[in-house]
């Protein structure tokens, strides 16, 4: 990489070169516009770093003027000021990125870094062939994940034969690329430094890679098997949500390189657990409480780092240990529970030494899965200390949380993102609402219907502070999930929150449907769709008895179009079958009809809801499916 | 403009992770490090547009990190994500329900639990401080 430096203090462009030489980054000093200007001219670099303030040619008009002549090597403005129309100067003159002095060394670098990805040709942060790779952010070369040291002349022309695949290379563009505007070298010294590359790259078992094309300049071999060295494309520009298979894989290199960094200093860590937890039976009470919070802390930082590198199966080992940990009598310790305690963080190691070159990645598309299934709460609440309270209580449990303190706020939640193509995961699983808030004088009912009736509808839990048997069945009514009356804790409204979400997903919950309306089946199907339940629609009565054994339901909803006797009729013959008679059955019906309904309960059924359905039948496909699992366990059959 | 980001946290290899994952996948610029003092800092040297703060550290905890940002006018409106484990649920102990108050009451953008995904970390991190992936 091959940068211009036009800074007129002396001593900080100085600096600046013998760091950017640390870098393997060559450096062409400029103390004043104009020499800058014909430098930027007469060669080529992959960026600029510009100081505004220069005698001769000021910064911003000398990079008006590489822009007017259609110059486009990036631009990085350094000034004194950080003053905000300093900034929209610099950029509105062509600057790409402007930094404010003094600034931090390690600043400036990422962002040399980032800007000359960001305009090559080839914005790789990870160059590859075969087993060779090459990292332009930490300047690394390895080989079979070998470092390889290399010169910063040779890691520079190592870059460019990674970078230019299929191009040779002049000794020239070499020249041009890999040495200062004074030391233009010889082809002989060129020669010298790819004969020197070369022999290290033979020594580190890479044969073969560079060819001489005689007469013209270098290039690099054609790779032994293209499929694998496919170069791993850099997603930054990319605006997708899901991350890309490349992205994956990028980051599956690293992280797995970063964990043989660090492997050994975790299993150290692990150690000293075991450590702890042997000096735990030896030590007398007082120290025993500090080595048990100590061993406590260990544990638990061990999960975060472990899960992090993406070891689940450590993860998992750690969660045992911690569980242990905390059942544990710390006054009076059973060796029992101690031993096991040792042994498990014994396994924990074993498995961390194994871990090494085989980290075990969730493939992209189940992480996606993943992210979507932690749970989003949107707390709709005026009282704005307490709205805060919850969010933190609930992002500690883990849920993504919004917060709307006003009904507009509140459905603007739900209905700008949710509506959105393949925003799914911006909508919320479950609404804690306040049911008094200044803006409405139907208070949070109104929106508890809203929510209840959407499609999905979105399960809500009311949390008011005017707790009465007549706003109970208001919200029950309306299809809300939980009533919580205040004052709670934070900690124990996220709580029940918590406990409505795990009892409300009953999945893999079978439920039949029995519906020749496809119109309805549909929508039986949008409704139920959050809910995680194993729908078998049938859409011929005839098929009933035969799908009923095959899938052996836990619900039944029977709904027939062609008359409502047919369906009460089948309800009829389902329970005259010894098997089905605890099978609970909803029917779906289009009558009000009291003699109607009253029939239909006569012929077995457990429920009816009025068509057209809504958020209701899932209240009581609920409320059944808990009623029939009370029944069952209170009855040993 | 390239988002410059500040990660505190006194693990070598999560600091590492994260910049790695940043960096890789969004092109943030990112500057770690690996205590509570520092932090403060180097805060206020680069002034970065988002903080990701780890809550247990050695030196000083994570939360009185928060409360000296919120009160320096440098990094006072700096948004910060805190990094710390899933607490222990219906942990109702005094000190624990006056920590959560304070956290709530300095303000954060959000809060990501280890062990996280780092793959999803970046896409995490735009949810909370509602950054559009087009731009950044």
């Amino acid at each position: 990489m091959k940068i211009l430096l036009i800074e007129d203090d002396v001593s900080l462009s100085e600096a600046l070169e013998q760091a950017l030489k640390k870098e393997k980054i060559i450096v062409d000093r400029a103390a004043d516009g104009e020499v800058g200007w014909e430098l930027a001219t007469a060669f080529s670099y992959d960026l600029i770093v510009l100081d505004i303030l220069l005698p001769k040619l000021n910064g911003i008009e000398l990079c008006q003027r590489l822009r007017a002549h259609k110059n486009a090597t990036p631009i990085l403005l350094l000034t004194a000021q950080d003053s905000h129309s300093n900034r929209v100067l610099g950029l509105n003159s062509g600057a790409d990125d402007f930094l404010a002095k003094p600034f931090d060394f390690e600043e400036l670098l990422a962002r040399i870094r980032s800007l000359v990805r960001r305009s090559s040709s080839d914005p790789l942060p990870m160059l590859k062939w075969g087993n060779l790779t090459l990292d332009r952010n930490r300047r690394e070369v390895t080989y079979h994940d070998q470092a390889l040291l290399l010169t910063p002349k040779e890691y520079g022309l190592l870059e460019l034969l990674l970078s230019n695949k299929n191009r040779i290379l002049t000794n020239a563009f070499l020249a041009d690329h890999l040495w200062t505007a004074e030391a233009t070298p010889s082809d002989n010294v060129i020669r010298t430094h790819v004969k020197k590359l070369r022999h290290k790259l033979k020594q580190s078992g890479v044969e073969d890679a560079i060819e001489t094309v005689y007469g013209t300049g270098y290039r690099l071999h054609p790779q032994p098997d293209e499929a694998e060295l496919q170069p791993i494309p850099e997603p930054v520009d990319a605006p997708t949500d899901a991350p890309t298979q490349a992205a994956a894989d990028l980051l599956e290199h690293g992280l797995s390189r970063l964990w043989n960094q660090y492997k050994q200093s975790y299993i150290e860590q692990v150690m000293a657990f075991e450590q702890t937890i042997h000096d735990l039976q030896t030590q007398l009470d007082p120290d025993r409480q500090k080595l048990y919070l100590q061993a406590q802390q260990l544990i638990h930082t061990l999960i975060g780092s472990v899960g992090s590198f993406g070891l689940e199966r450590a993860a998992q080992l750690g969660h045992s240990i911690e569980h242990l940990l905390l059942t544990l009598n710390v006054n009076q310790p059973e060796p029992s529970h101690l031993q096991q305690l040792s042994a498990l963080s014994e396994e924990f190691k074993l498995e961390l030494e194994r871990s090494s070159e085989e980290l075990q990645f969730t493939p992209p598309s189940s992480i996606v899965n993943q992210t979507s299934r932690s749970s989003r709460l949107l707390i709709v609440e005026d009282d704005i200390p307490l709205a805060n309270q919850l969010a933190v209580e609930a992002m500690l449990q883990g849920f993504s949380v919004d917060i709307a303190t006003t009904v507009s706020e509140a459905r603007a939640a739900i209905s700008t993102p949710c509506n959105s193509v393949g925003s799914a995961q911006h909508c919320p699983n479950i609404v804690l609402l306040d049911l008094y808030l200044p803006d409405t004088p139907t208070h949070g009912y109104e929106l508890l219907a809203e929510f209840s009736a959407a499609t999905p509808p979105i399960p809500v839990i009311v949390l008011t502070a005017y707790d009465s048997f007549t706003n109970r069945v208001q919200v029950a009514r309306l299809g809300g999930l939980g009533f919580l009356a205040k004052p709670l804790f934070p900690q124990q409204v996220i709580h029940a929150i918590e406990q409505v979400l795990q009892q409300e997903k009953p999945v893999g919950t079978k439920i039949l449907i029995v519906d020749d309306d496809p119109q309805l089946s549909d929508q039986l199907q949008q409704l139920l769709a959050s809910w995680e339940f194993q729908l078998t629609i049938v859409t011929q009565p005839q098929q009933l008895w035969s799908t009923l054994e095959r899938v052996n339901p836990d619900l039944l909803i029977l709904s027939t179009e062609i008359a409502e006797t047919s369906a009460i009729d089948l309800c009829q013959v389902v329970r005259n079958d010894l098997r089905w008679q605890q099978l609970p059955i909803i029917l779906l019906s289009n009558s009000q009809d009291s003699a109607t309904i009253q029939r239909a309960f006569a012929a077995g059924v457990d429920d009816v809801v009025l068509k057209p359905i809504g958020s209701e039948l899932v209240v009581r496909i609920l409320n059944r499916l808990k009623r029939t699992q009370l029944q069952r366990a209170r009855s040993p059959l | 403009m390239t988002k410059r980001i500040l990660v505190v946290d006194d693990d070598d290899g999560i600091r590492d992770i994260i910049q790695f994952a940043l960096e890789a996948i969004a092109g943030w610029q990112v500057t770690t490090v690996n205590s509570g003092y520092s932090a403060f800092d180097k805060a206020i040297l680069i002034q970065p547009d988002a903080i990701l703060l780890d809550m247990m550290m050695p030196d000083i905890d994570g939360l009185t990190v928060l409360r000296h940002f919120r009160d320096n006018p440098i990094t006072q409106h700096i948004p910060t994500i805190l990094l710390t484990a899933k607490a222990k649920s219906l942990d109702l102990n005094r000190e624990n329900i006056s920590d959560r108050q304070d956290i709530a009451n300095l303000g954060i953008s959000g809060i990501i639990l280890k062990p996280f995904k780092a793959q999803t970390l970046v896409e995490q991190i735009r949810a909370l401080l509602n950054w559009d992936s087009a731009e950044c």
